[in-house]
């Protein structure tokens, strides 16, 4: 950090650009070589910008005649130079005029209209008195009705039952799940939702259940492939039969 | 977003402004415009320690907004202000929302001051028809003029001596910088010096493959010029072909958009109505209640037989079509204006097209508001019957719904309408003096100049006439015919040119 005497004049300071940079520090006028960023240690942001910057200053070769006439009579009275000033009015700071609400209020109405044109530009009509929309794991389309039905012994004492599973390409929408066990009187159905060997809790349900009694649950549930309703059945023994009903509809992923 | 503004032209009216800009990529323009210059505010930062003033700012008071005039992301932006005070100097930049880093795109500060209204032109270009084009910088209708003026300077070196002329037209933003002149020749293009071919009717017939006669020509009037797209410049074509030993005329479109350097042609007409005398292009200035883009409506009409049609097309004259006008019209382009067709100045889906009927020997008057596809004709225009037969007409739009149509039966008839051609008015006392041609000073309807031409022997006398009072006091200026005295004293454009055909004034 060399220490000058004095700053020397903005002349001699621009004469040195790019070799040597004079700053003060502390109140001490100082020297250094010029400061270089490498490459290595520029941000991808930085870059951008870098590239964005270059990109303006190339395109000042387009600008027409008369415009570029209006940019050097603008810089007369002042030190910087028309392509100065094309720059800066490429990147907003030429004129400062506050703007009315009107122009908000458009500005956000042509972001609108530009999701729209996006949504425009996803719909692909397949015929002309059809409209198909196509996206990504989005929307579903109506197959039919679910109307799933499994009977099989129960897993054991205590045990319990797995509905039907999806196959692949559908979702079921379940809007009612029904169990039964027809050998004995239990205690309590417990009913799970069962997604990669965990299960979610969606309902239990306490009481003195007679024999061959329904217990059912409504809702809402989504079943992907490999998801299944698994409802415990307490006082059930080994070999009893149990039963489990869904309803609801078959729906299709869109892909 | 960003983009680079490749041109940017203003057309300042008596009070309204005309702004075209042209950008390197697609983007919806805004201008915000004022009567007072923005102030400036000194950009201020710190070198070394030193405090310095790298530039300004330009600082707005709340400035007033405009929206370009078409929908959409465009390179093309027109802007279209009315309403101005005259005489004003009006400061704007143009700007989109959105550029670089959420701020605005600017442009640079710009001025313009709308002329003021005089009383006349002093600046006037007229084309005669077969001695080129002429011009003055003094020229005045006032009854005292003094002697000597106006002097008319021609401007002919490059066009054929005795070329007859079929248009002639400025450049809209640069008037005196650039003009454009059509005879059967070819278009030629002049900018400071002499004309120059830009499109000749050989290279046509060639390009076409027509046949080479004389039913292979440009029209009457088939040059125009576009206020909203710079560089535009286009006229049309009729080629006589041969199919299967019957002759066919197919209609051409040859349109510039680079002031003539370049051209492509488009067939507008393939034959198959067989239309062999077309006329009369006039393109869109406004886009009005038109959905299209103002400038992309382009209208000539075109009559086979005793039919008239309308050729039109609504995308800058990538595609045309034809639609019937009417039936019965007689012989309009035996004379060089006896037909017309005008697109209004303030929407561009109105057109209005003048023709003569063949046996009440009366002319017509229709308008379509359709972009030409329909056409309704105005019966009741005259306050009072005419007895001859029409041999001119010409039309003229100066402000909404105000329509001057001037006719010949022997005598000069101007006849306007305010009411878009319900009620008409006959404006102009008889004056003894076919008339082709009407123009007007923006600002100032009552003020007109007429151009004439005598009925003599060899056509190839001229005036022009102006008033101030619409016609109910008309100076005749420039003529020599021995019975009309040229009241301004001057006059050298020789009285063997044929007649005054156009008329450009040059607002200052």
């Amino acid at each position: 950090m060399p220490v000058i005497k004095a700053m020397p004049a903005l002349e001699v300071i621009r004469g040195f650009r790019g070799v040597l940079d004079f700053y003060y520090w502390r109140g001490l006028a100082c020297v250094r070589k010029w400061p270089r960023i490498p490459p290595s240690r520029r941000t991808p942001a930085s870059m951008a910008s870098a590239a964005l910057f270059g990109a303006v200053v190339k395109a000042f070769a387009l600008l027409g005649g008369t415009v570029e006439t209006l940019f050097d009579m603008a810089a007369q009275d002042q030190p910087r130079t028309g392509r100065d000033l094309y720059i800066s009015a490429t990147f907003g700071h030429l004129h400062h005029a506050p703007m009315s609400d009107f122009l908000d209020l458009l500005t956000e109405c042509r972001d609108y209209l530009l999701i729209l044109k996006d949504l425009t530009n996803a719909l692909q009509s397949s015929d002309t008195d059809r409209l198909l929309a196509r996206g990504e794991d989005q929307l579903f389309s109506y197959k039919g009705t679910l109307s799933s039905y499994r009977t099989v012994p129960i897993s054991g004492a205590n045990g319990y039952i797995d509905s039907e599973t999806p196959p692949a390409g559908e979702v079921w929408a379940l809007s009612n799940i029904g169990a039964i066990l027809t050998d004995r009187a239990t205690t309590a159905h417990r009913y799970r939702f069962f997604r990669n060997a965990t299960s979610y809790i969606i309902e239990d349900i306490t009481a003195a259940i007679p024999t061959a009694t329904w217990t059912r649950v409504r809702g809402d549930i989504f079943l992907e492939p490999g998801d299944v309703v698994r409802v415990y059945f307490i006082g059930g023994q080994a070999a009893d039969t149990v039963r489990v009903d869904m309803t609801g509809h078959i729906m299709t992923l869109e892909n | 977003m960003w983009w680079v503004l490749t041109s940017q032209d203003t057309m300042p009216s008596y009070d309204t402004l005309f702004v075209v800009a042209t950008t390197s990529d697609a983007d919806h323009l805004f201008m915000a415009w004022s009567y007072t210059k923005p102030a400036k505010q000194p950009v201020e930062k710190t070198v070394r320690g030193q405090r310095i003033i790298c530039g300004y700012k330009y600082i707005w008071d709340t400035p007033n907004l405009a929206e370009q005039t078409c929908y959409g992301d465009t390179t093309t932006h027109t802007f279209h202000i009315t309403n101005l005070k005259p005489q004003a100097t009006i400061w704007y930049y143009l700007f989109a929302p959105g550029g670089p880093y959420g701020l605005q795109i600017q442009g640079p500060l710009s001025s313009t001051t709308l002329p003021t209204l005089a009383a006349w032109s002093t600046h006037i270009y007229v084309a005669t028809n077969n001695q080129g084009v002429y011009y003055t910088e003094n020229f005045t209708a006032n009854k005292d003029t003094p002697a000597g003026l106006p002097t008319w300077t021609p401007i002919s070196t490059g066009i054929e001596p005795g070329a007859q002329f079929l248009g002639f037209r400025g450049d809209p933003f640069h008037p005196t910088a650039r003009q454009y002149f059509l005879d059967q020749k070819g278009v030629y293009r002049r900018t400071t010096g002499d004309w120059y071919a830009t499109l000749t009717r050989s290279a046509l017939i060639q390009y076409t493959g027509c046949i080479d006669d004389a039913t292979s020509r440009f029209p009457n009037n088939s040059l125009e010029v576009n206020t909203n797209v710079p560089g535009w410049v286009a006229c049309t074509f009729v080629g006589h072909h041969t199919v299967a030993g019957a002759p066919v005329y197919r209609l051409y479109f040859c349109l510039s958009l680079n002031y003539g350097s370049q051209w492509t042609i488009t067939v507008a007409e393939d034959g198959t109505l067989n239309l062999p005398y077309p006329a009369c292009l006039t393109v869109g200035k406004t886009k009005g209640t038109s959905p299209y883009p103002p400038g992309r409506v382009i209208y000539f009409m075109a009559r086979k037989d005793w039919t008239a049609y309308c050729v039109r097309s609504i995308d800058g004259g990538a595609t045309w079509d034809a639609f019937e006008i009417g039936r019965a019209l007689q012989r309009f382009d035996y004379f060089a204006y006896e037909g017309h067709m005008i697109v209004d100045t303030n929407t561009q889906d109105t057109c209005y097209f003048t023709g003569t009927l063949t046996i009440a020997d009366e002319y017509i008057v229709s308008r379509s508001q359709t972009h030409g596809e329909t056409w309704h004709r105005f019966d009741t225009l005259a306050p009072e019957p005419l007895g001859a037969r029409i041999s001119y007409l010409a039309l003229d739009i100066t402000e909404t719904d105000v329509v001057r149509i001037g006719t010949n039966i022997g005598r000069l008839d101007l006849y306007r309408t305010a009411t878009a051609g319900a009620t008409w008015q006959s404006t102009t006392p008889p004056v003894h003096s076919p008339h082709l041609c009407l123009s007007t000073v923006p600002g100032a309807p009552t003020t007109l100049y007429i151009l004439g031409q005598f009925l003599d022997d060899e056509m190839n006398n001229h005036l022009i006439w102006a008033s101030t009072d619409e016609g109910a006091t008309l100076y005749a200026k420039s003529g020599a015919h021995p019975n009309i005295p040229d009241t301004g004293g001057g006059d050298s454009i020789p009285y063997t040119a044929g007649g005054i055909r156009a008329i450009l004034q040059i607002l200052t």
